[in-house]
């Protein structure tokens, strides 16, 4: 965390709203990515998105220092948890439900047929990530979807280190085994 | 027998398998992975597709958030109480108090434990108002006890009636006791009317022990203590309410 960022975050307990908000746009991509993974659904992801930065302007006058991002996501990890659980007792939603992808970033080098199959098959991952229990898709989520460290996602997660590692690998091995169903949709490279 | 399951050399491998993909971990482990996928095909074959689904969901594209999720106005905040502590950790801390003040409370009533017990003597008890009613009493003092066998059954006959007379001496004159026996030795058991004094502490009269009562202060308390869990218990439900707010807003 740079100084610049330690300076936005006293000034946000201090109530200044610009200088959260300036902390919001910063990481309201990653906020919206972990909540999107979790909840599979854009409109329950938009929500839960907006309650964490609502959570944590009223939680930050409690923050001690430390990694904010793990603290902020950690937010956004148990809002959807709390919406999950909620979800549980009532009709769910047919996790086979086709979830667009909200308008991937396109990259400047591929054509736009890569670019649709790229859509394809991240669709496909993303609706079987669906099918990992909770606790194994937030692990596969913040380690290969967002880049976090293990430390990181221990904190995040509320665990320890070792049941990270352990959730991570059955979440991975889960997530091929729900793939090999469709091999046939994968790019020729990663036939499984 | 009992226990954990004995792993398999493949299965203590294979827990390394995710810190070996990412490039962490000891090097003793990652040596160990690496001579075991050597001499084991099925954990070479595993480590090989699980590196393809990371690589896969390596590749995943990121997704735009569909808007600003900037706040237009600062949300009321909740104040912290001393030492830092949100104040909803002082509320749920003052309900356990309360309930359990209010536990302890009941209990004394229940049980009785505070009461104040029985025994006590005629001055210290709290017995009723003295009043002008007679009760009859044996004057030891005037009478010998009856002893057993000391007397015959003609020592407890009456004085026959005088002419004029119903018989019966009390009715004729009221104030007038009842005769005694005549002629005989004194009548072992002369009844008469005897205004209970209230301060005479002689102990030459036993009333019944009181019934052991609650301190005056402790139904009182009681009912504090039950207004006031009632009040805390209130007030965590509300905030459990406003926390799964949005829960309910998205619902409709």
């Amino acid at each position: 965390m740079t100084i610049y960022e330690e300076g936005l975050i006293q000034q946000s307990k201090d109530g200044d709203l610009d200088a959260f908000n300036l902390l919001v746009e910063k990481y309201q991509g990653q906020v919206y990515n972990v909540t999107f993974r979790m909840l599979g659904n854009p409109q329950d992801a938009e929500d839960v998105a907006q309650e964490t930065f609502v959570l944590a302007w009223r939680a930050i006058p409690g923050f001690k220092g430390g990694n904010f991002k793990a603290w902020l996501l950690r937010i956004a990890s148990n809002a959807c948890t709390d919406l999950l659980r909620s979800k549980k007792g009532r009709k769910a939603d047919s996790l086979d439900a086709i979830y667009p992808e909200y308008n991937p970033l396109p990259s400047p080098i591929e054509s736009p047929e890569e670019h649709t199959m790229k859509q394809e098959v991240a669709e496909l991952i993303g609706r079987q990530l669906l099918h990992l229990s909770e606790d194994q898709r937030l692990v596969v989520t913040l380690a290969d979807l967002q880049g976090l460290s293990y430390e990181e996602i221990a904190q995040i997660a509320n665990c320890s280190l070792g049941t990270v590692k352990s959730r991570l690998n059955r979440g991975r091995a889960n997530l091929r085994d729900l793939l090999l169903r469709y091999e046939e949709l994968l790019p020729p490279e990663f036939r499984l | 027998m009992f226990g954990r399951k004995q792993q398999t050399a493949c299965e203590r491998i294979r827990e390394k398998f995710s810190p070996y993909i990412d490039g962490i971990g000891t090097t003793v482990d990652r040596d160990a992975v690496e001579f075991h996928i050597e001499i084991c095909d099925s954990c070479r074959h595993e480590l090989a597709s699980l590196k393809q689904t990371t690589e896969l969901l390596h590749q995943m594209p990121a997704v735009r958030a569909p808007r600003s999720f900037t706040l237009a106005e600062a949300p009321a905040r909740g104040f912290t109480l001393p030492f830092g502590v949100p104040s909803v950790n002082y509320l749920r801390a003052a309900t356990a108090v309360a309930s359990v003040v209010l536990l302890v409370m009941a209990t004394f009533s229940v049980t009785g434990t505070l009461n104040k017990t029985g025994g006590t003597t005629v001055s210290e008890a709290t017995t009723p108002a003295a009043t002008d009613e007679v009760i009859p009493v044996m004057l030891d003092e005037e009478n010998p006890v009856l002893e057993e066998g000391s007397g015959t059954i003609e020592d407890y006959e009456l004085a026959p009636p005088t002419p004029g007379s119903t018989g019966l001496a009390g009715l004729d004159d009221p104030d007038k006791a009842i005769p005694e026996s005549t002629g005989k030795e004194p009548h072992p058991w002369d009844y008469q009317q005897q205004e209970v004094d209230p301060g005479n502490g002689a102990g030459e009269v036993e009333s019944p022990t009181p019934p052991p009562h609650a301190p005056s202060w402790l139904q009182p308390v009681t009912i504090v203590s039950a207004i006031l869990v009632l009040t805390l218990v209130g007030m965590n439900l509300f905030i459990w309410q406003r926390k799964r707010r949005f829960v309910s807003l998205r619902e409709g």
